[in-house]
């Protein structure tokens, strides 16, 4: 039984993932930049877990670098192509309802002296990609456009916006797939961005690693320096272990994303039918929207219907961090024209793979019963 | 100067600091054939002292090295 409904937060490892990481957590452990068996075993691991992470983008494994998290993958799209254009170019466009690792590295740079236009979204939570091409200028270096909201699950049109890479070849484009690419498919070939952020967990790898696509050509500043390792462009040990076991996880994402998300899509649909039957509606767009997230403002405190969840052992989240750690409202509630009163309500649940009818049943039950024991303090 | 030479290959290592430029200067290098030119572009400033040195040692061509600005362009020869 699962009652776990952070998964946007956190995923728990896949079996295989843990299995494959096992060797390399402490009996090869050698450098895989170094000469001896050992490390030859580490190289193929690493360069193996290369090649399948390229797979799931269809790129090329040289196009693919190790990085920690995907918020470091975020930091150093932003940060390495501003200040590797910055002698001809100072303007960067990100959207309002980006993943704070975009949205305050974009907010970091503008206190360095760069340009910077948040292009609104729609209340469902769309970018409309004709207003981010009316704010591209000739000093533009980068337009940076989430694939899919972690908060609301809004899947972007990428399709239009990297249209526009056409008539603008010189900037660069970038988007952060990091919550996008389990259960939906992103290629570099068809949707030709220059940057791709990733990150291993949300594809239920270990924590801990990601990965940024940086297309041939496409030139961006390293953030670290001193070391060979990924090229140059992203020197530390590597860690075997995190790159076999997230290399196994987009092995098994690209044979398993299809029933994944025909069985989330279900359990999605389920949720969603209870939330009408709650009198509540669902936060942005039922289309085109993540599987896994089912995101609703309460007419009661959110936080206490999630306090009264835990309390029967179903965890969930508000969906905001700000919000949860400092009771300030979600810049992407907020961008969507959700009143501050209305946030208060935001309750977020992301479903995953382990997840059955039965612990549906019981979120569902449990759910309604807390619901209807606000209400009644409340009124 | 560099705009006349017949380049074969561009390798782009900007941001790269050493000994980067010069391994993938290396590897770029075994793609080529004898008489190709490489074209190396680099904003590290040590590689006003690198190139000229691998060059020597491995064997091959310094053909130009132009500062423009911060960045700098390096022409090689493939001798062998």
């Amino acid at each position: 039984m699962s009652l776990y409904f952070n998964n946007a937060f956190a995923k728990q490892p896949l079996a295989q993932v843990a299995s494959i990481m096992q060797p390399y957590l402490r009996d090869k452990f050698e450098n895989p930049l170094t000469e001896s068996d050992d490390a030859e075993d580490c190289r193929r691991q690493v360069e193996s877990g290369r090649e399948a992470v390229a797979a799931l983008l269809e790129s090329k494994p040289g196009e693919i670098y190790f990085v920690s998290s995907g918020t470091e993958a975020n930091n150093w799209a932003l940060k390495g192509a501003a200040t590797a254009h910055q002698k001809r170019k100072n303007h960067i466009i990100i959207s309002a309802i980006e993943h704070f690792s975009v949205f305050q590295t974009a907010q970091f740079l503008q206190r360095q002296g760069f340009d910077l236009t948040i292009v609104p979204v729609t209340p469902e939570g769309f970018v409309d990609p004709h207003d981010v091409e009316k704010t591209i200028r000739p000093t533009t270096v980068l337009v940076s456009i989430q694939a899919a909201s972690d908060e609301i699950g809004a899947i972007q049109n990428l399709r239009e916006i990297i249209e526009l890479k056409k008539r603008h070849d010189d900037v660069l484009f970038h988007t952060d797939a990091v919550q996008f690419l389990c259960y939906e498919m992103l290629s570099v070939s068809r949707h030709p961005f220059d940057l791709v952020s990733l990150s291993s967990n949300a594809l239920y790898g270990p924590p801990g690693i990601g990965a940024l696509y940086v297309r041939e050509g496409a030139r961006i500043q390293p953030l670290l320096h001193g070391g060979m390792q990924e090229e140059g462009m992203r020197p530390g040990l590597q860690s075997t272990a995190l790159i076999a076991g997230f290399g196994e996880a987009a092995r098994t994402g690209i044979a398993q994303k299809g029933n994944w998300k025909q069985q989330l899509a279900a359990i999605q649909q389920r949720i969603f039918e209870s939330v009408s039957g709650w009198g509540l509606s669902v936060t942005g767009s039922k289309n085109c929207r993540l599987v896994d997230n089912i995101h609703v403002l309460a007419d009661v405190d959110g936080e206490a219907l999630l306090t009264l969840l835990l309390s029967e052992g179903i965890k969930s989240s508000s969906g905001s961090t700000c919000y949860q750690y400092a009771q300030k409202e979600s810049h992407v509630l907020s961008a969507l024209g959700v009143s501050r009163e209305e946030t208060q309500g935001a309750v977020l649940f992301t479903t995953g793979i382990d997840q059955t009818q039965e612990d549906i049943d019981i979120l569902v039950e449990a759910t309604g019963r807390m619901l209807a024991h606000l209400r009644r303090i409340k009124a | 100067m560099g705009n006349d030479m017949n380049v074969t290959a561009i390798l782009d290592t900007f941001g790269l600091l050493c000994p980067m430029p010069i391994i993938k200067t290396a590897a770029k290098m075994k793609e080529l054939r004898a008489g190709d030119i490489l074209k190396i572009l680099s904003d590290d400033p040590g590689i006003k002292e690198d190139m000229p040195a691998w060059c020597v040692t491995s064997g091959n061509e310094l053909l130009l090295l132009e500062e423009s600005g911060d960045e700098f362009y390096v022409y090689v020869r493939k001798k062998r």
